[in-house]
Parts: structure tokens; sequence; C-alpha cells
């Protein structure tokens, strides 16, 4: 056993201990490192976006003359219009221009790489079980969204097929978050275990 | 109440505990539990294993530490064998919280000779999200004019012939939710047509698969296990591996648990 002496180690491994401690009961101590997490990661953010802003707006203006970035600054500066009940509709063009790009940007991009691209991915040739499964899992899946027909017949059964496929789709979702959690969890065990308590070879 | 009833409403704390002791104690004395390698991983190694010493390749590190414990043994064990393979590491990261895991992964390497400005830099956070990412892609110097460190990108001979991001040998994203390989996908992969593999925090994996499958995204790392098949492909067992014994009984546990609990529901069904 080699316990850290490094005093930020002490801190991680208490603050993580304090966090964990809401899984038996809601206590002030995890409040307490609740807000601390809160107040620094917001801290941490804001830090970063100002020297983000300094970096690649202001130095550019000041220092090599790019006015062109005053724009996209005074758009950025008429969001927070919107305190200020006389002035609030000049936050409408900023966030006119906001939703115009990332719409044009997002709808071709969507249509193009998601759509497009992943029906020609299924289009495959049938042969093996792989393509089979999911060829037919597409389709029905399809048909169980399919509603300007009764399902009754072979359509009842396809689209019930379907409902089977999205089941399994749904617990490989669940599975694959627990996975992903019980990693979350080691991580900070690892660190409590080994960074600070030094048990771990 | 019955025990078939009590089986049935096990108090949370009990299983936390539980949990905790099949997480900890394979931790502490490792049971050796065999790993398979999957397929997905290995094409991520593959792609490393042939690229050229000179090459430069993107990681963009695309999460935050809430999903650091899953994502960050990945980028760790790809750049390990970038550095083996000689390639030249540029980072970028679209979530803000990203350039602080490039310097931890850069400051191994320069302590190992690697010279900041020609074998690694970290470009630091873009904000924008989707645009940035766009912008990014087609406009690399354009975009990232001064790095992390305030450094100007310009005279760098990492970034020597990076117009766009189709100059660099292969783009890696290392992501635990949006922006991330979605955004990589259809704003810089599907329109400039680049070779880009991904690193994805577990819970995000079944939705990454469709572009594995449609080959948009050639490889795929799937959360700490996919760290840990890294790691053993590449010859240096780190930290993810030293935790796949305990992610094994973590699930064990957590099976057990639902099985004891139907079980006793269907029992106890039976009895009534």
């Amino acid at each position: 056993m080699n316990i850290s002496s490094n005093p930020w180690v002490w801190f991680s491994a208490f603050g993580m201990i304090a966090i964990f401690s809401f899984a038996f009961k809601e206590n002030p101590i995890y409040r307490a490192f609740e807000h601390l997490y809160v107040g620094s990661a917001a801290g941490y953010a804001i830090g970063v976006n100002i020297d983000n802003i300094v970096k690649r707006a202001i130095r550019p203006i000041l220092q090599e003359g790019e006015f062109v970035l005053i724009i996209p600054i005074i758009l950025g500066v008429l969001l927070y219009a919107r305190f200020f009940k006389s002035i609030a509709w000049l936050s409408r063009w900023s966030m006119a221009f906001l939703v115009g790009i990332g719409s044009g940007l997002s709808i071709y991009g969507v249509v193009n790489s998601q759509f497009l691209a992943q029906i020609r991915a299924t289009m495959i040739p049938l042969n093996s079980v792989n393509n089979v499964v999911m060829v037919f899992g597409v389709l029905s899946i399809l048909l169980y969204f399919f509603f300007s027909m009764e399902q009754k017949g072979a359509i009842k059964h396809s689209a019930s097929f379907g409902r089977w496929i999205m089941m399994v789709t749904f617990g490989v979702s669940f599975g694959n978050v627990v996975m992903g959690r019980i990693s979350l969890m080691l991580g900070a065990l690892q660190d409590i275990l080994g960074g600070w308590l030094g048990l771990l070879g | 109440m019955s025990f078939l009833s009590k089986l049935q409403n096990i108090d949370r704390r009990v299983i936390y505990v539980i949990v905790l002791l099949a997480l900890a104690i394979p931790l502490i004395n490792p049971l050796g539990i065999p790993l398979s390698i999957s397929p997905l991983t290995e094409d991520v190694y593959n792609l490393v294993e042939s690229l050229q010493p000179g090459d430069v390749v993107l990681m963009s590190l695309d999460y935050s530490p809430g999903g650091s414990p899953d994502v960050h043994p990945q980028a760790v064990a790809v750049a390990e064998h970038l550095y083996k393979k000689g390639v030249k590491m540029a980072m970028v990261s679209f979530w803000d919280a990203g350039p602080m895991y490039g310097e931890q992964i850069l400051k191994k390497y320069e302590e190992q000779g690697l010279v900041y400005g020609t074998d690694v830099v970290n470009l630091g956070f873009v904000s924008g999200g989707e645009t940035a990412i766009r912008q990014f892609g087609f406009d690399v110097p354009g975009t990232v004019k001064v790095d992390f460190r305030g450094k100007n990108t310009a005279g760098m001979p990492i970034m020597e012939g990076i117009k766009d991001a189709r100059d660099f040998a292969l783009v890696i994203d290392f992501v635990s939710g949006n922006p991330g390989i979605n955004e990589w996908v259809r704003q810089v992969q599907g329109p400039l047509g680049i070779k880009l593999a991904a690193g994805a925090v577990t819970v995000n994996v079944p939705q990454t698969m469709p572009f594995v499958q449609s080959g948009q995204v050639l490889g795929l790392l799937q959360g700490l296990r996919g760290a840990a098949e890294y790691e053993i492909l590449i010859g240096v067992p780190g930290t993810a591996a030293a935790g796949m014994d305990a992610q094994s009984l973590g699930h064990m546990a957590i099976i057990a648990f639902i099985l004891v609990g139907n079980i006793a529901f269907l029992l106890d069904k039976k009895v009534k």
C-alpha cells in the first residue's frame, strides 16, 4: 500500500467518495461537492471560451486587422439584447442567423450522409445471415411504422417481426448503457484504489 | 414480507455494495479472465498500422470528465501506437474539456523527445459545434490560426501541407456525445471522403454502428473494452486492460440480480 502524498489526489478522492455517498443517502457533503463540481465546470468552460474569443476574434482584429470578424462579434453580442426589454427584438437577428446556418448545414448533411448513405448501405446482397437479418429487419421496422394500410395478414406478421427487432435493439442499447456506467465507475475506483491508496499494481 | 417478496425488493444499497465489491476485488486481485479482440478494434489497429512514419493523424478529442473514464484510455492507447509508428499527432477538440486531455497525452511524449509543433500539436478548442466541425474540416489553417498554447500554427512544420481534413492521413474522433461522430460524418466525411475512425463512449456505440456498417466510419473502439483490446493489440496493457476482470465480474453481478429478481417474481406468481 503506497498512499499518495499529493494533496490534489486526496482532494479528488474525497470528492469522488462524497459524490458516491449520494447512492446511500442525500447528505450535506454530497451537496457541497456537487455545487463545487458544477461551479468549477462552469468556471472552466467560461475560461476556455473567453480564451477562445480572445485568440480567435479579438487578437486577429487588433493585431492582424481582420475586421470582418467584427460581424460575428456583433451578432454574438446581440444575443444578450434579450435581457433588455426595449431592444430584445435585436436578438432575433442573431437567432435567425444561427437557425438559418444550422438548418442549412444540417439538412444537407443529414440527407446526404445519414439518409442516402444509409439507404445505399442497406441495398446489399442477401448472401449471409447478417445481411438477411439486416435487410429484413429494416423492411419490417419500416412496415411497423407504415400507417396507410390496415396491419393484418402478412403485413401484421412483418410489423410484429419489426417490433421484435426493435426490442432487441433497445436491449442492446440498455446493455451498452450498463456497460458504460460500469466503465465510469471503474475509472473512479481505479483513481481511488490506485491513484490515492496505491493498492493497484 | 415473504422471502420471495424480499428477493424482488432488495434494498438498492445492498445492490450498490455488491456491485462495488464485484468491481473492487478483481481490480486489486486480477483474475485473468481472457479477453477476445473485436474485429472493429482490429480495424482501427490495422488503419494505424498501415500509416507511414511522418504521416499526420488528427485526433478529435470530443469528450468531457463525464465520459473520460470510457474514452480517454482509448485516446491514450491510440496515441501510444501512433508514437511507436513515428506518426505525427495533431489534436483538436469541439468540446471545451478536450484540450486538457490533449495536454495530458502530449506531456508524456514531449518528455520522451517529441517536438511540439513538429511532431505533435494541440490545436485547442473550437467553439460552434457542428458548424465549427464543418469549418475546420474544409479549412484547417483558417480555423485554427492559433493553437491551445497561443502559438501561431502557420509556421509549424506539422501543419505544412495541411489545408483541409483530407490532408490528414487519418482522422479519429474520440467521442462521448454531440458534437461528435454524427457531425464529423455528415459535415466532413461525406462531402470530403476522409478516412474516419472513431472511439466512442459505450453508450454511443449503437448509434455509431450504422456508420460502421455503411463504411463511413472505418473502425470503432467500443468504450473501455475497446481501449483494453487496443492496449493488448499494441502489447502495452494499461489501465483499461486492468479493469476488464472487474467489468466482467460487475456484469455478472448485475445479471445475477436480474435473474434473481425475475425468478422470484415468477415463483411468487406461481405460489399466489
